[in-house]
């Protein structure tokens, strides 16, 4: 486990425009390759400038993003990226949006993995006659035909019933499973994604405020329950006194007095408490770090 | 060791090749494979038109000559072949002015094309981040948007431009189609090509940066009529004058199928006065043109030997703009992606 898929150092956006506000701003974070990761984070919080930068449709207005150990417009051939809108040449059927994908990447087209995921469509419909769930099947399977390294999917469940959400979702994990392939999914419902990925992925008001694994990441954390008392010298993300009792989500650093009980956060009260406080420093984990001297 | 490690890591697939030109040339083709029809069956219609009168005109003319009428002769036969004779060659000479226009406007539509449906669209709709995120390069999606459209035109233009001329020196006599006339001059030659190129050229800048289809449009026809009426403003300075001169009350006598520029009264130290010099004197015109020293005319023109070295000139311009177009479209692509 030693490639990095994605990784991004000082990296900012800011679109022209629109108020000058930073869309993004002083990212830095690793994602190993082989990763599923889930990129969370609420609506308006940089997760698709995130991910289109990733995919170079987008220059950086400052920092760098490095894709599969290069420049994104170098890794093109090598990353799929299915974007929020599930955008496809409308006039095409759905065959000839296959033939197109075969036709743009050639040498890696996998007409069986897209045929896998195109299956249920009717192939001589025009693009413009599907619905939002088959446009995202078609765009799906136009990503995994390219048989690309690193999968970049902005939301990509949110049109799909859950039937097709759940089969899917298993198309892609299988994919993960057998080809190694690394997966960055966003999505602002974490239900969608939880129990699938490996990593995860925090971005808030424009920052990365969570990376790493997930396990990781929850066993950095703990659920505090006892008397009110000074939590120093423990990072505290988030407190509650509720008359003499005191529950906190806390970093643990160093022993945690025994006079409180301890329990492990769920995910979604992680994500939340974090949503809740945004001044709470940001947390990597070792393999999320840049500067980390990675062993080889 | 987690499970994940224990699978056979994916190959390098550094060699993977990229998809040549020809893959963009295909997809693109067949996205406005309805536009390309449209043009193709317009481009037919319009050679139809055009031979289709000027064979049936040459045919009238070869009938009434091969007949005892003349011009002079009036009887009741000679009148009616007389007007069928005269009908034929000036609704020729209509035909041929119209379709002359329909190839001087026609870059225009290339440029509205290029600029709305083939790029601004892709932005206003989003699929922009489909092409790009295949393994083709922007630039790659870009060029194919060029090369397609300029082979097409290089090879149908020609096709329009020779049929033009082709048609245009079978109206010698009544009712000719000056060479140099506006429409004509436009449809002739290699003009009409390097017109579309420019439209082409026009319209990839045009589409980038406005991104969306109704602006680009817009944009995309205003620049390129506007080097349109530029270019015919400037056109009869583009080569040197040819000039005569008259002494007396007629102008001079220039040969058929010449372009005047520019026709003027002389005065004996050789000093250039409008045309309409004295007009207001009425019948003390003559009085007030001695008074002014005017001894004859002059007529700056272009004789039919200059057709070729103002064709080329123009066409030089218009590539030249259209190559800085071309440079101008790729700047602004490359500002956009990484």
């Amino acid at each position: 486990m030693t490639g990095t898929a994605l990784m991004a150092d000082g990296l900012g956006m800011r679109y022209r425009g629109r108020r000058g506000g930073w869309a993004l701003r002083d990212c830095a974070f690793r994602l190993p390759a082989g990763a599923v990761c889930a990129l969370v984070g609420p609506n308006g919080a940089g997760k698709s400038t995130l991910l289109a930068l990733a995919a170079g449709l987008l220059r950086p207005a400052e920092g760098t993003i490095r894709v599969l150990g290069s420049a994104p417009g170098e890794a093109r051939a090598r990353m799929a990226y299915v974007a929020q809108d599930k955008p496809l040449y409308p006039g095409l059927t759905v065959a000839g949006t296959l033939w197109a994908g075969a036709e743009l990447n050639p040498g890696s087209w996998d007409r069986d993995a897209a045929e896998r995921v195109a299956g249920p469509l009717p192939s001589d419909a025009k693009v413009r006659e599907l619905s939002g769930g088959q446009r995202t099947r078609l765009a799906l399977a136009l990503a995994l035909g390219k048989r690309a390294e690193l999968l970049l999917l902005d939301e990509p469940m949110a049109d799909l019933d859950p039937l097709a959400r759940h089969q899917l979702m298993g198309v892609l994990m299988a994919e993960a499973a057998e080809h190694r392939t690394t997966i960055v999914m966003s999505s602002h419902i974490l239900g969608e994604l939880e129990g699938a990925c490996d990593h995860l992925l925090l971005v808030d008001g424009g920052r990365v405020r969570l990376g790493g694994e997930t396990d990781d990441l929850i066993a950095a954390h703990a659920v505090l329950t006892g008397p009110v008392r000074d939590l120093t010298p423990h990072t505290v993300v988030e407190s509650r006194t509720t008359g003499r009792a005191l529950t906190a989500l806390v970093r643990p650093e160093g022993p945690v007095d025994p006079a409180w009980d301890r329990a492990e956060p769920s995910l979604e009260e992680l994500l939340l408490a974090h949503l809740r406080s945004p001044e709470v420093p940001t947390l990597l984990t070792p393999s999320a770090t840049v500067h980390e001297a990675v062993p080889a | 060791m987690s499970a994940l490690t224990d699978v056979t890591p994916a190959a390098p697939r550094t060699a993977r090749p990229g998809p040549a030109l020809g893959a963009g040339a295909r997809v693109l083709l067949r996205q406005h494979r309805w536009a390309l029809w449209l043009m193709v069956a317009l481009a037919l219609v319009w050679i139809a038109v055009v031979v289709g009168f000027t064979l049936w005109a040459g045919h009238v003319n070869d009938a009434f000559e091969a007949s005892p009428c003349t011009t002079t002769v009036t009887d009741r036969v000679c009148d009616g072949r007389w007007q069928e004779f005269d009908l034929a060659l000036s609704v020729r000479q209509k035909v041929l002015g119209y379709a002359g226009l329909c190839v001087t406007v026609m870059p225009g539509l290339v440029a509205a094309f290029v600029a709305g449906p083939m790029i601004a669209r892709e932005f206003e709709s989003g699929t922009y981040k489909l092409s790009w995120t295949q393994s083709v390069s922007p630039v790659h999606w870009l060029l194919a948007r060029l090369a397609v459209p300029a082979a097409l035109l290089v090879a149908g233009v020609s096709v329009l431009s020779a049929v033009f001329a082709w048609a245009r020196a079978r109206t010698e006599g009544l009712y000719p189609v000056n060479r140099f006339g506006d429409a004509a001059f436009g449809a002739l030659g290699t003009a009409p090509v390097a017109y579309a190129l420019l439209g082409l050229a026009l319209g990839a800048p045009a589409g980038l940066l406005a991104r969306r289809t109704v602006p680009a449009t817009s944009m995309a026809v205003l620049a390129t009529a506007a080097v349109a009426m530029a270019l015919n403003r400037v056109r009869g300075r583009l080569w040197p004058l040819n000039t005569q001169t008259s002494t007396g009350s007629n102008p001079p006598q220039t040969p058929e199928g010449t372009w005047l520029v520019e026709t003027g009264r002389l005065t004996g130290g050789g000093g250039r006065l409008p045309l309409d010099t004295c007009w207001e004197a009425g019948s003390g015109a003559d009085r007030c043109l001695a008074d002014r020293g005017v001894t004859g005319y002059y007529v700056d023109y272009h004789p039919v030997s200059h057709f070729w070295p103002l064709q080329l000139t123009e066409t030089g311009i218009l590539l030249v703009l259209a190559a800085a177009a071309t440079a101008l479209a790729f700047r602004v692509l490359r500002r956009y992606h990484a």
